[in-house]
């Protein structure tokens, strides 16, 4: 435990010496919070499931720009072995699984800094949201998992593609898929059917059903929290061990 | 070649491999390394460039799967028992591979978190291996800034911090050879390039006599 918060200080660490980094990030969901859901509530063509467009919208660009920062992450890793310093940490006695998990404790910083501010701009864009301190932390914890996912999901294809490029054309591809194949910007029900097959599969869907149910007053979950909770749990679990098992082969 | 005597002799040995082989997809790396190494003694490994020498370090390290062989490093079994091996052993890599974006101090805090020094320790450990380097007065200066040869001073820190039993440096920098007592530049080679490989019968030591450098001439390629 002490070992994975040693990797995880690390990164934090490395915010504070540059902490510009969390503000620029913060500037795309912010344009998609104002931009987009402005001009797509003007639409009302959207059944948002009961609550406004923009009630409706804010929690999928949450959940969104936690997997953006979450996806891309994997790519340190590969600077990390570049430049040497994951040889260090490889021969060290920490176990595997216990690097993995503190590199996504330390990615976790940054998705939730990335979480406070969206919810913030939510509030002051007038999002009905609830403020009840067990919801709030309720939808702390969920963008934890659904950054933990998305994390070693991205170590995973970091040590599977070994090289920068590779790794940020795989990123891209990927991204883009899981953001249009979830119900963050628009309800599964306006889905073809086979996006609806898709979508039920990707983790993401039950991060924005989650989120949508702890973030708003009048929001209601297609598929339960317990279903939420228990989907990214068990694909954090999952793909910790996979990557894990995984981790060393980066070097190679 | 393989010592016959290799399972009673791991005890004192620091490393001990036979029959090490490694071979990356149809290029034969390192064939057949037979060495053993007994503890408080250090031992350089010469090869030209190519020859083997980081391809060893890695396998000794537990970075790298042996194809063939077996070794035993600080009595543990890299492949087996790779868990104790990493508690036993320091490592500076060929690459400079202190973390830019921290300072010195902070390289060294997180590792001393990572082989878990106790909390209580931790500083002075830290300010002991800092001043022994002559790092001190550059510890909370990003190692972005350091130069070269600072940061190799601090990447050996790095591994000392624990007290390791056995201390691999992958070409050590010449500069650092009195103050760590390392083999002297004429064991350098022809090709200017050297594996090193120190072993420490603790309590470490830090002077060594030169004498106690024992040479392995490296052909450890395939059909060298
Ligand atoms: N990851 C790798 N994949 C394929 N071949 C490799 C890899 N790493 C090393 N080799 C090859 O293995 C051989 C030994 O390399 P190694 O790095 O062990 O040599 P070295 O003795 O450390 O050389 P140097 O003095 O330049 O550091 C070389 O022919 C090299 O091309
Ligand atoms: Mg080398």
């Amino acid at each position: 435990m002490g070992q994975t918060l040693a990797v995880a200080e690390a990164e934090v660490r490395k915010l504070r010496h540059d902490p510009v980094e969390l503000l620029t990030r913060a500037i795309q969901p912010t344009l998609w919070l104002l931009v987009f859901g402005q001009v797509m509530s003007q639409l009302r063509g959207i059944s948002s499931d009961g609550v406004s467009y923009r009630d409706f919208l804010a929690p999928g660009i949450l959940a969104q720009s936690v997997m953006f920062i979450a996806i891309f992450y994997g790519i340190s890793v590969i600077w990390e072995r570049d430049s040497g310093v994951l040889y260090k940490y490889m021969v060290s006695p920490a176990p595997r699984w216990a690097l993995v998990v503190g590199k996504a404790l330390g990615s976790e910083v940054r998705s939730l800094t990335q979480a406070s501010v969206i919810w913030i701009l939510s509030a002051l864009i007038g999002v009905h949201l609830r403020l009840e301190l067990g919801a709030i932390l309720g939808m702390l914890v969920l963008a934890l998992l659904g950054s933990a996912i998305f994390v070693t999901l991205s170590l995973i294809i970091a040590c599977l593609v070994k090289t920068r490029e590779r790794f940020m054309g795989i990123g891209q591809l990927l991204t883009m898929p899981l953001f249009f194949a979830s119900n963050a910007i628009y309800p599964i029900s306006l889905m073809p059917a086979w996006l609806r097959v898709v979508a039920h599969i990707n983790p993401l869907t039950y991060l924005v059903d989650g989120l949508r149910t702890l973030m708003l007053t009048g929001g209601s979950s297609a598929f339960g929290l317990g279903l939420d909770f228990a989907v990214l749990g068990l694909s954090t679990l999952l793909l910790v061990v996979i990557a894990a098992r995984l981790y060393p082969t980066i070097l190679t | 070649m393989p010592t016959p005597t290799s399972s009673e002799a791991s005890g004192p040995l620091a490393v001990e491999t036979v029959g090490l082989t490694r071979a990356y997809d149809t290029l034969i790396a390192v064939a057949d390394v037979n060495i053993s190494i007994p503890k408080g003694s250090v031992f350089g490994l010469l090869g030209p460039n190519g020859a083997g020498k980081t391809t060893t370090i890695k396998m000794l390290t537990t970075l790298l799967h042996p194809s063939q062989g077996q070794a035993r490093v600080a009595g543990f079994d890299v492949v087996r028992q790779a868990a104790q091996v990493r508690q036993y052993i320091g490592y500076v890599p060929q690459m400079l591979s202190a973390d830019a974006d921290l300072s010195g101090y902070e390289n060294l805090l997180i590792f001393s978190k990572l082989y878990r020094i106790p909390a209580g320790e931790r500083q002075q450990r830290i300010e002991e291996t800092l001043s022994f380097m002559g790092l001190s007065e550059v510890a909370r200066t990003l190692v972005r800034h350091y130069s070269g040869g600072m940061i190799r001073r601090l990447e050996i820190a790095q591994s000392l911090l624990h007290h390791p039993q056995v201390l691999f440096l992958d070409e050590p920098p010449w500069v650092l050879t009195r103050r760590l007592a390392m083999p002297s530049r004429n064991t350098c080679g022809p090709c200017g390039s050297a594996g090193g490989l120190r072993s420490f019968s603790p309590p470490i030591t830090w002077r060594r006599p030169r004498s106690c450098v024992r040479l392995w001439l490296s052909c450890i390629k395939a059909g060298w």
